[in-house]
């Protein structure tokens, strides 16, 4: 701090803006002391690069047609090529390109499922758990009937009634995806709602909104954080599983559902049109686990810090 | 108490009873307290666990809603206030809780925490706000930084300031102070307490001061009440209740207080009460203290004692004290015999 | 690193014959390996406990007394580590194998804690608890270690002993639940009692009945105790001598009165000071004590009151300053006082 004048007030150090910088670094840290999860990072973030710039990482177009190489092995098998470093499939499409333009497919529906059942089910969590009373009653009583019906059948009706297309995946994976985080945030915020901080903002003078979202909100983002990461991996697999069947994503939109859909019937003579995309999906999956379990054990210690 | 003082906060006839979860009945935790605190002094609410007075001060702040009786704030009863009403005027009822590990949010900054009440009803901007409140942390004894950081970064004596500085922010006319040293080191307290007192003088406050612990209620405040099993069972100022204190409870009460002084505590003999303080489901019949206390009498367990007047300001609610006063009058009024 | 003259034990005559003392600890050190660093809890502790006498350990939190009270029956985690000797009856308790020394746990030495909610194992019922302590000790049937349950509960003052033995923790109140723990804690005839912050949770006059327990225990049975808190007021009526312990290290031993109205040490004194009595002017302004107890990783070796003390001079940043004896059998650890005699209160 510069000296002052007796006559001058000095003032305070002002208020950084962003809040959240300080936790992010000391996460950052924590990763590089976990090399699982740091692999598993590494690995999702790959998978976004992959998404967001596709069409100048992929050596070709994901539809276009080599007919002469069809059925080219991997690279570094016999017969292989260095043009199709994963092999091209029954039409002669690479691979590698359409793996990499099914993540894009994957990333872009899991975000947008992620995304909005994240808002509409910590919303109502939010409400439920604070206000209590008949919004709770009313709230729960939608969810149980909700989770009383299996999501994939539930999933499959929409489809057949809206027709295969990402959209209607999209919507279909929304109507169950919200459930979780309503029933995770209300539970979460009943608790807080009994804390003596919660209290004091209340007495301080807040108003009911602004108790659930500046100081309720901040408490629970972490687990909220931790379930987002689970649930895009489940949603991932369950759109590749509704494309698998047919019922959702359509050509010319590549999806690794698609490409497992595609490759089961060469499963003996062309091992590589199913083995690529049921690693990539695996991959995914493990790795937002991962990050997952990670993220869990991390957020703890950023708590425990503060108790004695 | 000085008749021609203003009385800031009044409360009759205060009843909060609790519907007993699981188990049938009603936990009648607070069943009949009237109090009144003259503005710029503190009252002390004494008693042990089970005794209501957290129940008393959560009841005026609102976080629990009486099931009967009035709040009387400047006029305006607190207790029929709609929650929106209670909210607009809780800048004037503020409160420090007892829990400093538990009373700051973990998530946020203590600036944040501290300018909260500047921005929300002295209406500052968010800069001005900031100021503020890292000014008032100075105040109360932080470093000049400390705005920046978390709560656990700092120590229970460190965090109670800060709660301090979060209830003193908007300049309240009443603090409730909810056991607030009561979690704190012995070196500490004296720290918080000397704090406490000063800025009740700097910023003109009124204190109402719960407490289980007779002596700092002894050091900070003008006037104690004593409570038990729901009810006030003696009241007065502190020189006469501590000096003279009327009710059977108050004196067990004082003489289980540890002194520090191996010498006056041998001297002593510790009036032990025998078993504990009954359930506030169930209260004992006619006085409620009549099954513990040592000089009871066969009409303790029928009548409800009222309460009597020892001396002006000083009352207590007991039978025997009322004997014994009617007995003084009647010596007083046959004359110098 | 300590000062250059040795510590001494707190009576100042060098031979003492063994039946003098039932607890000789000398040089006890106990340190966490924890992320921020190694905590260093305890350092260098060194007293003795005579049979039937009552001792009060004291004082506030960081200063190692509960750290201290752990470390003499070996009950702290893997993660601490612990040095010095602690002889009990002859023999020394960090020498002592897996299952002497469970046999000295709860047996010779009981220990009773704070919390009494948490104490106690809440699927079991009282009586089974109070069964388990006996038979974890002594070869006897059920039903002899019933009823001795039974005597040792009414022995505690417990009323309708025949119905608490049949009920579960949750079902008793907080002092009650102290007083099973208590009886647990006797069941085996112990020849110290270790009790750590034991009226800390309860009500005033709770603590009043749990204190006169205490002492007719030690009236009838001559059980040493050792009595670890934060209260000057409960030490002061319950305590035949006084160990004060401040970051990690003890920093004054005397009997109770001499240590009121004399003390040596400049915390001692400060902590007296802003006490807040009963007794005292109401308009007198507490006393205080600046600043906050030291962090105890990587302790300075100096004396650790030395950042907060009134008194301090050049030498208390250099060393530690070692127990001197001031007067039959009044120890304090302090430069300032060891050389000129001026009271301190």
């Amino acid at each position: 701090m510069a000296v002052t004048t007796p006559l001058e007030i000095p003032s305070f150090p002002e208020r950084p803006s962003f809040r959240r910088l300080p936790s992010m670094r000391g996460m950052l840290r924590g990763l590089a002391g976990n090399r699982f999860a740091m692999v598993a990072s590494l690995f999702l973030l790959l998978l976004a690069v992959a998404a967001i710039f596709a069409p100048w990482v992929a050596p070709h177009d994901p539809n276009e047609l080599h007919i002469i190489d069809r059925l080219t092995p991997p690279a570094w098998s016999a017969g292989g090529s260095t043009t199709y470093l994963l092999g091209t499939d029954e039409l002669g499409r690479d691979i590698l390109s359409r793996i990499i333009w099914g993540a894009r497919t994957s990333v872009t529906i899991g975000l947008a499922v992620v995304a909005f059942s994240v808002v509409l089910g910590t919303t109502t969590g939010l409400l439920a758990g604070y206000l209590g009373g008949w919004v709770d009653t009313l709230l729960m009583r939608i969810v149980d009937i909700q989770f009383s019906f299996p999501a994939l059948l539930i999933s499959l009706a929409v489809v057949l009634v809206l027709g295969a297309s990402a959209t209607s995946v999209i919507i279909a994976l929304c109507i169950d995806g919200w459930l979780v985080y309503c029933r995770l945030t209300r539970g979460m915020v009943m608790t807080l709602k009994h804390t003596t901080f919660i209290e004091a903002a209340r007495v301080t003078g807040n108003t009911s909104r602004r108790v659930m979202i500046g100081h309720a909100l901040p408490n629970i983002l972490s687990p909220l954080i931790t379930l987002a990461t689970l649930e895009f991996a489940r949603v991932v697999l369950a759109e590749s599983t509704i494309s698998f069947l047919g019922l959702g994503v359509q050509a010319p939109t590549v999806s690794w559902g698609l490409m497992l859909n595609n490759g089961e019937d060469y499963l003996t003579v062309a091992w590589w049109l199913i083995t690529f995309p049921g690693l990539a999906l695996t991959l995914t999956v493990l790795s937002a686990n991962v990050v997952a379990s990670w993220l869990r054990v991390v957020a703890d210690p950023l708590q425990r810090a503060g108790s004695r | 108490m000085n008749p021609s003082a203003e009385i800031l906060l009044s409360v009759e006839g205060l009843k909060t009873y609790f519907t007993a979860h699981g188990r049938h009945g009603t936990v009648k935790a607070v069943d009949g307290v009237d109090l009144a605190i003259a503005r710029g002094s503190s009252l002390g609410l004494v008693g042990e666990s089970g005794s209501g007075k957290s129940t008393v001060a959560r009841s005026i702040v609102r976080l629990e809603d009486p099931t009967e009786g009035r709040i009387l704030f400047e006029g305006i009863d607190l207790a029929s206030l709609s929650s929106e009403a209670m909210r607009r005027t809780r800048r004037r009822v503020q409160m420090i809780f007892q829990d400093p590990y538990a009373s700051l949010n973990p998530r946020m900054r203590l600036g944040d925490i501290v300018a909260e009440p500047f921005a929300l009803h002295e209406g500052m901007n968010k800069h001005d706000a900031w100021q503020a409140a890292a000014r008032l942390l100075a105040r109360v004894g932080l470093d000049r930084d400390s705005a920046l950081r978390y709560p656990h970064e700092f120590s229970g004596g460190q965090r109670q300031r800060v709660g301090v500085a979060r209830a003193v922010a908007a300049k309240p006319d009443l603090i409730v102070a909810d056991e607030p040293v009561s979690a704190l080191d012995v070196s500490i307290r004296a720290q918080l307490l000397n704090l406490l007192k000063d800025l009740q003088d700097e910023f003109h406050l009124t204190y109402l001061f719960i407490s289980h612990d007779l002596s700092v209620v002894r050091y900070v405040c003008d006037r104690v009440a004593i409570m038990y099993l729901g009810r006030i069972v003696e009241e007065g100022d502190c020189d006469s209740i501590f000096t003279s204190p009327r009710h059977p409870y108050t004196r067990a009460l004082l003489s289980a207080v540890p002194i520090a002084d191996p010498d006056l505590e041998r001297q002593r003999v510790a009036q032990l009460l025998p078993g504990e303080m009954p359930s506030p489901l169930a209260p004992p019949s006619g006085c409620r203290f009549h099954t513990r206390c040592p000089v009871a009498i066969d009409r303790c367990a029928l009548i409800d004692p009222p309460y009597v007047v020892v001396d002006p300001g000083h009352r207590a609610a007991c039978l025997l004290v009322e004997d014994e006063q009617r007995e003084a009058l009647a010596t007083a009024s046959t004359g110098s015999a | 690193m300590t000062a250059a003259a040795p510590a001494l034990s707190p009576e100042p005559t060098p031979a003492r014959a063994a039946a003098e003392t039932i607890l000789d600890v000398s040089g006890l050190s106990t340190s966490f390996e924890t992320r921020a660093g190694r905590v260093h809890a305890v350092q260098d502790v060194t007293f003795s406990v005579a049979p039937g006498e009552i001792v009060g350990l004291v004082g506030e939190s960081g200063s190692g007394k509960t750290v201290t009270s752990l470390s003499l029956l070996r009950l702290l985690p893997a993660t601490a580590r612990t040095t010095g000797r602690v002889v009990f009856e002859g023999r020394d308790v960090m020498k002592l194998r897996g299952e002497q020394l469970r046999q000295l746990r709860g047996g010779r030495i009981a220990m009773v804690f704070q919390d009494p909610m948490t104490s106690l194992d809440p699927v079991f019922t009282v009586g089974s608890q109070m069964v388990g302590a006996l038979r974890a000790h002594q070869r006897i049937p059920r039903a002899e270690a019933l009823e001795r349950s039974a005597s040792l509960l009414e022995q505690v003052g417990i009323p309708d002993v025949a119905t608490r033995l049949s009920q579960y923790p949750h079902e008793l109140s907080g002092g009650m639940r102290q007083r099973v723990l208590i009886a647990m804690a006797l069941s085996n005839d112990p020849g110290l009692l270790i009790a750590d912050e034991p009226t800390t949770a309860l009500d005033v006059t709770i603590q009043a009945q749990i204190l006169r327990l205490l002492k007719d225990i030690n009236q009838r049975t001559g059980m040493a105790i050792i009595l670890v808190t934060h209260d000057l007021g409960v030490i002061a009526g319950l305590c035949d001598r006084v160990f004060v312990m401040y970051g990690g290290r003890l920093v004054e031993s005397a009997p109770a009165h001499d240590l009121f109205h004399g003390p040596e040490h400049p915390y001692t004194a400060g902590l007296l000071d802003s006490v807040v009595r009963l007794d005292q002017d109401r308009n007198r302004r507490l006393s205080v004590i600046d600043g906050s107890p030291p962090v105890l990783i990587d302790p300075e070796p100096c004396c650790p009151f030395n950042p907060r003390c009134p008194y301090a001079v050049e030498r208390c940043r250099e060393a530690v300053p070692a127990l001197t004896p001031r007067a039959p059998g009044h120890d304090a650890a302090c430069f300032r006082t060891e050389a000129a005699h001026e009271p301190l209160r």
